[in-house]
């Protein structure tokens, strides 16, 4: 009797579809890269302005931002084959390698986001700033959804995948 | 970041394109015997990535050669020079 594959062996398989091969070129990875931070960008432009707008619209531009971010975010993992988020166990030695690469990579860039955005939520609360509570949300927000996508960016733009 | 690709001057040097062109065997159909993604066989082929003993066995299992026919410290002479001097020696 054959097994039924794992999660991550269909998750590996999804990621891996042919179909999906003009995403596997540096310019497109370039572009989505792009496009993501447009997204997060956006997201923060909309969180700003978010008093000087009735909540439906507010509300209704999260959920288009967040559907594209799905669709971009997607798109970069597929031209990336998934190695930044597969386990090791549905990678082979050359995957595997690369993904220990993106990690130690991930965790320098990863260390530098985390300075900012404390020191950004420290300068926030200064009696000097007095930022106003749409800057309080935006730099966690923003900070938390870059620092979950980090290693699909760093896949993207600095490995041969 | 330490540089993927490999120092101008070969870390390792390989057959494994003439023996899969010549057995017709695609990247696909070696990566499956070998138990890797047909793309690591390609950088194996650029010499772009230096296999894992283990892998490299396995490549060699999957061809039906001796390891040291797929991959060499040093570079290989060419195959028509190794034909041709081989019948030369037994004329």
């Amino acid at each position: 009797m054959t097994a039924s594959p794992t999660y991550q062996q269909r998750r590996a398989a999804r990621l891996d579809d042919p179909s999906m091969e003009y995403l596997r070129t540096p310019k497109a990875r370039r572009l989505l890269a792009a496009g993501l931070i447009g997204v997060l960008v956006a997201e923060a432009v909309l969180i700003g302005t978010a008093a000087m707008m009735p909540v439906a619209v507010f509300l209704g531009g999260m959920v288009v931002l967040i559907i594209v971010m799905v669709f971009t975010l997607g798109g970069l993992k597929a031209s990336t084959r998934g190695v930044e988020e597969l386990s090791p166990d549905v990678l082979d030695e050359r995957q595997a390698q690369i993904r220990g690469l993106v990690y130690s990579m991930s965790y320098k860039v990863l260390s530098v986001v985390f300075v900012i955005t404390v020191v950004l939520m420290l300068l926030a609360q200064s009696p000097g700033w007095a930022a106003p509570f749409e800057v309080m949300v935006i730099i966690p927000v923003i900070s938390w959804q870059l620092i979950i996508t980090i290693p699909t960016f760093v896949t993207a733009l600095r490995m041969k995948v | 970041m330490k540089k993927q690709v490999p120092d101008e001057q070969p870390q390792f040097y390989t057959r494994l394109p003439v023996l899969r062109a010549e057995r017709g065997m695609s990247r696909k159909e070696l990566a499956e015997l070998a138990g890797v993604h047909y793309q690591t066989i390609g950088y194996l082929e650029r010499g772009e990535y230096s296999p894992s003993l283990v892998l490299a066995l396995r490549i060699a299992a999957a061809l039906a050669v001796p390891l040291d026919a797929v991959f060499s410290l040093t570079p290989f002479a060419s195959m028509a020079d190794q034909l041709y001097n081989t019948e030369g020696e037994n004329r």
